[in-house]
């Protein structure tokens, strides 16, 4: 009798140390330097590797102008990549509801980053659209979880149908309330090949069931 | 912007009788939609936005604009021709201490073809200054449709249409005033009329969605594992009820 209450107390202690490790927080929201250059953003985007720094002593701006690189021939999106927040998916293409709005990934696709099939391929000039859910149901976070961590200079490598790589890094990182959102900004044209990123963020209404915010982050292509 | 020369092509092609299928216009393929971004000209401050579709020869606009002086009248127009762009705000003119006036950009951006009045204003270019009718704030936001001629329609659709607002406080004074006059009208001042924001109208690149994405799902600041936390709980319980029971029985 003893041992077994013993037991009880021990897995029982057991269970809820492991879920109460399991806790996940809101997700990160961009900071108010991300909309603009910041020291700060500067200092991570030197800190996620070599690869963000353009060694370029002829220019003191690091990031190249987009007339710089030649946008590349249509392909459709296949892989997405951002080492600095952890995300490698697969990409879907997904259009547009009957009311015009974007569709979000379901059912087995619910947790990959979806493409706008009606906006240009990555690479292509104008601005791609990719999007993802920030989470899922039940609590879990989904695949643009720590997308409001990104920060300017970041790379966003796309993977194309044709087996080449379009790499973009990242120019501003912004949260929108949806009902305000900067439809020019994101889907407005673009005189080069550019990328918009989308996902949820911000407060989260119980009673709607929805974030009241858009986490956008903007990249420009430099290297197709 | 630099669709000018491709664009007359198109109309010689058209003026043949050939199908315009090939034009340089790819705002056919996606609804029809031009956005601008728009920009300071003269140290304004002013920024902006504007949207337009155009369907036949039906004109829908909307324009957003920021950081103009406050209940002054904001003249803003499509200007169609030059080049087609705007100025660079560094740009230096003939008006107070170098500032742009109007027509020493019109090489880059051309004539006013459609004057963006609220009602009832007219919306042709002799409407220019109509200044009755042209908003007066800090920010605005602004939208109409327009009926325009078919080269106009066309024109637009094509991305050659650049959009400017106009109204510059270059002495800091809250009003227009100042001994330079318009180079549009000697009546008013420069200021009245100096441009303070443009954007070029493009072709957007795809048929965009409305409103913000919803890729939310749920909230995570909930309970995850709600299941395992209860029965652990649970299970904790029990063990100690059990343990409680047991050495009360024990001293009994």
């Amino acid at each position: 009798m003893l041992v077994a209450c013993a037991a009880l107390l021990v897995v029982g202690g057991g269970i809820v140390t492991w879920a109460a490790t399991q806790q996940v927080g809101p997700p990160p929201t961009p900071s108010a330097a991300t909309s603009t250059t910041g020291p700060e953003t500067s200092a991570s985007g030197t800190a996620s590797g070599p690869a963000t720094a353009q060694p370029s002593p002829s220019t003191p701006e690091s990031a190249p102008s987009p007339s710089d690189v030649a946008p590349m021939s249509a392909a459709e999106p296949t892989a997405v990549r951002i080492p600095a927040i952890g995300v490698d998916s697969p990409v879907h293409g997904l259009g547009l509801d009957g009311e015009g709005k974007l569709q979000v990934p379901s059912g087995e696709l619910y947790n990959q980053v979806a493409w706008y099939d009606g906006s240009p391929t990555p690479g292509e000039v104008g601005p791609a659209v990719l999007e993802g859910h920030v989470t899922g149901a039940g609590y879990a976070p989904s695949v643009f979880f720590e997308l409001g961590d990104t920060r300017k200079g970041d790379r966003i490598e796309v993977d194309r149908a044709d087996g080449s790589t379009a790499t973009f890094e990242v120019t501003e990182v912004k949260s929108s309330p949806k009902d305000d959102f900067p439809r020019i900004d994101v889907y407005g044209a673009t005189d080069g090949p550019e990328l918009r990123v989308i996902t949820c963020g911000g407060t989260y209404d119980k009673d709607a069931g929805r974030h009241l915010d858009n986490v956008i982050v903007f990249a420009e292509l430099v290297k197709g | 912007m630099r669709t000018s020369r491709l664009a007359l092509c198109a109309a010689t092609v058209a003026l043949v009788g050939l199908p315009l299928a090939a034009g340089p216009a790819t705002a056919d393929d996606h609804g029809g939609e031009l956005t601008a971004e728009l920009s300071q000209l003269n140290d304004s401050g002013a920024s902006g936005t504007a949207w337009a579709k155009v369907d036949g020869t039906s004109v829908e606009i909307s324009l957003e604009a920021q950081g103009l002086l406050d209940g002054a009248p904001h003249a803003q127009h499509i200007h169609i021709g030059g080049q087609n762009v705007c100025p660079a705000n560094d740009q230096e003119g003939s008006g107070f201490e170098g500032a742009l006036q109007v027509s020493d950009a019109a090489d880059q951006y051309g004539a006013v073809a459609v004057s963006l009045t609220k009602e009832p204003g007219k919306t042709g270019a002799d409407a220019a200054l109509d200044v009755d009718n042209f908003p007066a704030e800090v920010s605005y936001s602004y939208s109409r449709t327009i009926e325009v001629s078919e080269e106009v329609a066309q024109q637009i659709a094509n991305g050659d249409g650049v959009v400017v607002v106009h109204g510059v406080d270059h002495d800091g004074s809250g009003t227009y005033d100042g001994d330079t006059k318009s180079d549009l009208d000697p009546a008013l001042p420069s200021e009245a009329t100096d441009p303070a924001a443009c954007g070029e109208l493009n072709a957007a690149q795809m048929s965009m969605p409305h409103g913000g994405v919803e890729t939310g799902g749920s909230s995570t600041s909930g309970i995850e594992y709600p299941a395992a936390l209860g029965f652990g709980t649970l299970a904790l319980a029990l063990g100690a009820f059990g343990l409680v029971a047991a050495r009360r029985r024990a001293t009994i």
